[in-house]
């Protein structure tokens, strides 16, 4: 009984369709209207801020108005199914993917992509980066069966078009827009050392490199990996840049 | 492609040469103890709440009307600036339009 009365609730705020709950409300229906009304304005509107809290790149792309338009769609086919509001808007890219009106943009999916991961390792647990000096106490002999544990915030990304570049010419201090190769693919890697999040473009070959070390592969391996891919891979420098941003967090032998 | 397998002899220098120079710029294994997490102070948008802000009263009635726009849907912000879009023929393209119908 609850139940279907709270469902009946949920009907007019995520859709505006107050049939249901109208036998239970006393109210004469053309005000009933008006009143219900401001709970869809209102949840619908929350929801869209929510997305553009997380999407603000897509929105500064697009424009407001159909920034508008593509949430409400969204909202409206990708009802929240849980009660964490950070959580909202994982499944936009794909839908921006299937969104008609986008389809003159095929990179948007690909930015909003960028964008969700952000919003994924700001909300990762926290973790310590792996002290430097560990390393150095590893015989040399063993060095190349090293495997590391990455933090939870780092979050790889590969795509066909620009995203870190279209990613960063859309942040709001930007206020000249150049010309963009849309046709240039990027890779990179988005983590947050401390309380920032970050992001880094990286040679096809770190990528390589990062994604061996991340589903467990060893330290040997993986650089042999992007070795094999590019033969000028500086593992020295690669290694440093990301003992330095804190990429890994333990190491075992 | 054997002769892609680091040495151990490279692997131990390269190890240890990233190791000193990353000893240069982290200050200490203190790096990040120097600070605080400042709970309750986060970019709009990046905590759990931020959207609360938009809930309140009837702002949001405006923008009802809005629901079945008969205006063309076109992306009017930077998109333009930037130079539109790919070539057609791209795969996410060609995808998207299959799946709009």
């Amino acid at each position: 009984m609850l139940h279907d009365l709270q469902k009946s609730f949920a009907d007019v705020a995520l859709t505006n369709s107050v049939e249901a709950l109208l036998p239970h409300v006393a109210t004469p229906r053309g005000a009933i209207e008006r009143r219900l009304g401001v709970y869809h304005a209102n949840t619908l509107n929350s929801l869209i801020d929510v997305l553009s809290a997380a999407y603000p790149v897509i929105q500064r792309i697009v424009g407001d108005r159909f920034f508008q338009a593509l949430a409400k769609d969204f909202i409206k086919t990708h009802p929240p199914q849980q009660p964490t509001l950070f959580r909202y808007g994982d499944a936009l890219p794909d839908f921006i993917s299937s969104f008609a009106p986008a389809n003159d943009l095929p990179y948007l999916p690909d930015v909003a992509r960028l964008e969700w991961t952000r919003v994924e390792a700001y909300f990762a647990a926290d973790s310590a980066a792996l002290n430097p000096e560990r390393l150095a106490e590893v015989p040399a002999e063993q060095i190349a069966d090293i495997k590391f544990s990455v933090s939870p915030t780092l979050r790889l990304l590969e795509s066909d078009v620009p995203i870190f570049t279209l990613w960063h010419v859309n942040q709001p201090d930007q206020d000249r827009v150049p010309e963009i190769d849309f046709s240039h693919p990027e890779s990179g890697f988005v983590l947050r050392p401390a309380h920032t999040v970050m992001q880094r473009v990286v040679p096809m070959e770190t990528l390589i490199w990062l994604r061996a070390l991340t589903s467990g592969e060893t330290l040997g391996t993986a650089t042999e990996l992007a070795l094999t891919h590019e033969n000028t891979f500086d593992l020295q420098n690669t290694l440093r840049q990301h003992l330095v941003d804190g990429t890994f967090t333990e190491l075992y032998l | 492609m054997s002769h892609n397998k680091p040495s151990t002899l490279s692997l131990a220098a390269a190890v240890a040469g990233a190791v000193s120079m990353a000893a240069m710029t982290v200050p200490s294994t203190a790096s990040a103890a120097g600070k605080e997490k400042c709970y309750g102070v986060a970019k709009a948008g990046e905590n759990g709440c931020a959207n609360a802000a938009g809930t309140h009263s009837c702002a949001g009635q405006s923008t009802v009307a809005f629901d079945k726009g008969e205006w063309k849907l076109v992306a009017e912000g930077t998109c333009v600036e930037m130079g539109g879009n790919l070539e057609p023929g791209e795969g996410v393209n060609e995808e998207a339009k299959m799946k709009a119908g």
